[in-house]
């Protein structure tokens, strides 16, 4: 069997020990090299053969998310693995959207991380559990801000103060009908003049009846 | 004479009970009589006056010019009303002089023309008149060499009294402030209407809904002031509010070195948070991160081991992992690293992401235009403003839902969090910790901060930073 080569990425010496002494046990897997830093990974490559780049996300010099980019640029054969402490949404999106493959946290087990790195090495993808969870959400959501109008990203206070204003109402009488400040209606006012992208007032009226608030 | 006061009685008491001492001499100056009042004033009886010259009761260096007088006064008699009587002094029997003030009347009688003085005791007067004078010396004086500003403006809106210090600090000397228009001359543009509208409600309504308020001024050469005044209404005799009197204090400097030691105190927070968070993240959780990773070594080995060896390893595993999520949840509170490296709009969808929970408060975040380049501290400040308010909302309102809305304009930021809590009363006295950094925030960016609270509709705060 022809075994997994590996290229550590990670600015901390001690997580590539680590990771170095989990994988020295499994015969179907080398780690062929070591970088401290996205500089030092693309030289690396340069002079040697890698399946798989087991990738951090925050370094200095060059970050996970463009090493990535440049590697999967120069070497489409190699698959990136994220290995991070980060979970959040943002950075997995960005690390995915530069081209890798799999993303799992620095938490992860042996068995977990074996079965990222067999997939990955494939061409695969893999995502941890919290990972894969929060971009089907981001897809959800995704997809609903994509069908949504202009008129559904306002909000029901935001609405009501529209309907108001096609109504031809005044701030202050808008403020004593809906308990708030003349001055808190006029910032909900030019907040819907921006979000609408209307020149002024005139423009939101027009909106409303275009788009038949004042029957709402 | 003698006849008039024996025609009744009632001018008998008059003449024994009046105030006034009254005293009766001839056209030669020859005391005929006095009244009570009159021995009192000057300390004689009437037996030891009656029959001697007026001007026994005169000191010695004024005689010969009352005799003067006197003269002048029987040739050409006229009657001189007591406001305008003289006013001259009196020699008592123990030498003592008093102030006078008299006025003469004249009669014809049978003995020729007699002449009737009527005598008031004015030496306390006096004394109270330069009593008050003194003090109005002392007002005056003080006035002048303070260093508060005192401002009295009438209804009109003019000037109608301004010490040296605030003339000093207008670059106009006081005289020539009387009568100028305050509002017009020496307020700015910006809050000129705002300033004559809380003025004109004190003069109409009398309600000092503050005792103090802080507001700039414009001296002549442009400069921008700020002032604390201490306000007080005054009144006219039919008792409606005709004037203010301000006492005012300079806080320019003040408030500037306030709003730098705030910016500092929030700089060196904001930079001792993030060496914190990036110790605990790179240093703490790395080295986690390296005993869990060396600890995965052991795993293909475990089968080999006994039920409590595994159990052990499992438990090492999990609290390893909680640790270090710990770590992470920590070193994100204290610096949002998603701020730095992807802007204000993904940080706020992080916050919102990590407060939403479908079971108590529903976050809803609303942004609006480009929020990516904007100016790193700014957006830092922002972030942590939304957070406090949304905390707020959150732990004192018992809010169940939350809207943020973000929205770059052409010329600034707009910020507005409302909820749907209880609302708070929002006198600065009450100003939790949360809200007055909130303010101190917006005051450095040099922004306007709007609450709007009250029970029916909870909590807006509206924010405008410019750029």
């Amino acid at each position: 069997m022809k075994k997994h080569r590996i290229l550590l990425v990670d600015d901390h010496a001690l997580v590539r020990e680590g990771i170095k002494n989990s994988l020295e046990t499994q015969e179907h897997i080398e780690v062929v090299g070591e970088a401290k830093d996205g500089k030092e990974a693309l030289q690396r490559l340069s002079d040697t053969e890698v399946d798989v780049v087991v990738m951090d996300v925050s370094m200095p010099l060059m970050g996970g998310a463009e090493t990535t980019r440049q590697i999967v640029e120069k070497y489409p054969k190699v698959n990136v693995l994220v290995l991070s402490m980060y979970n959040e949404e943002t950075r997995v999106r960005e690390m995915l959207k530069a081209g890798a493959l799999g993303y799992i946290l620095k938490s992860t087990s042996m068995k977990e991380l074996l079965e990222a790195i067999e997939l990955v090495s494939k061409g695969e993808s893999y995502f941890t559990k919290e990972v894969s969870a929060k971009i089907m959400n981001q897809l959800i959501r995704g997809k609903s801000d994509v069908q949504a109008t202009t008129m559904s990203k306002l909000t029901t206070r935001e609405m009501q103060i529209l309907k108001l204003i096609s109504e031809e109402f005044t701030n202050h009488e808008i403020a004593d009908k809906l308990f708030i400040s003349p001055r808190t209606v006029d910032t909900h006012r030019r907040n819907l003049i921006q979000k609408l992208q209307a020149k002024n007032t005139a423009g939101l009226v027009r909106f409303a009846i275009k788009n038949k608030i004042s029957e709402v | 004479m003698r006849q008039f006061l024996e025609e009744g009685y009632l001018f008998d008491i008059i003449y024994r009970n009046s105030v006034e001492g009254i005293l009766v001499a001839d056209a030669k100056g020859i005391i005929i009589h006095c009244n009570p009042s009159c021995e009192r004033i000057f300390d004689y009886s009437k037996e030891e006056v009656v029959g001697q010259s007026v001007e026994m009761l005169i000191p010695e260096e004024l005689r010969k010019k009352h005799l003067k007088h006197r003269l002048g006064y029987t040739k050409n008699p006229q009657f001189r009303q007591m406001g305008l009587g003289l006013e001259l002094m009196g020699l008592t029997k123990k030498g003592d002089q008093v102030p006078l003030e008299i006025s003469l009347s004249h009669a014809d009688s049978e003995k020729g023309l007699i002449v009737i003085c009527f005598i008031i005791d004015v030496s306390k007067r006096r004394h109270l008149q330069s009593e008050l004078e003194k003090e109005r010396e002392m007002i005056r004086q003080y006035m002048n060499v303070t260093t508060s500003l005192f401002l009295l403006i009438n209804k009109e809106e003019e000037i109608v009294l301004a010490n040296n210090a605030l003339g000093e600090l207008l670059g106009v000397s006081s005289q020539e402030l009387k009568g100028k228009n305050w509002f017009d001359e020496f307020l700015p543009e910006t809050n000129r209407d705002s300033m004559r509208q809380l003025f004109k409600d004190l003069i109409e309504q009398g309600t000092l809904v503050s005792d103090s308020y802080e507001n700039e001024i414009v001296t002549v050469d442009g400069r921008v002031r700020l002032v604390e005044w201490h306000n007080t209404l005054l009144k006219d005799e039919k008792g409606q509010f005709e004037a203010t009197l301000s006492s005012g204090v300079d806080i320019t400097e003040k408030r500037a070195l306030e709003k730098a030691r705030a910016e500092a105190l929030f700089l060196g927070q904001e930079n001792e948070r993030k060496r914190i968070a990036l110790e605990l993240h790179d240093g703490l959780g790395q080295s986690i991160s390296a005993i869990n990773l060396n600890l995965n070594a052991f795993e293909p080995e475990l089968e080999k081991f006994n039920k409590k060896v595994q159990s052990i390893y499992t438990n090492l595993k999990s609290t390893l992992n909680e640790t270090m999520e710990e770590i992470r949840s920590i070193s994100y509170n204290l610096t949002p690293r998603i701020l730095e490296d992807f802007g204000l709009g993904k940080a706020l969808e992080n916050l919102v992401e990590t407060l939403n929970n479908p079971d108590s408060i529903k976050l809803s975040l609303s942004l609006h235009g480009d929020l990516v380049k904007l100016d790193k501290s700014l957006a830092l400040a922002a972030y942590r403003i939304v957070q406090e308010l949304v905390n707020n909302a959150l732990k004192h309102a018992n809010s169940t839902e939350i809207n943020i809305h973000v929205v770059r304009v052409k010329d600034g930021l707009n910020l507005l969090i409302e909820d749907n809590g209880k609302g708070f009363v929002h006198s600065q006295k009450t100003m939790g910790l949360g809200l007055s950094n909130v303010k101190s925030r917006v005051d450095i960016l040099k922004g306007s901060l709007h609450i709007d609270s009250n029970e029916k509709s909870g909590t807006s705060v509206s924010i405008i930073i410019p750029l």
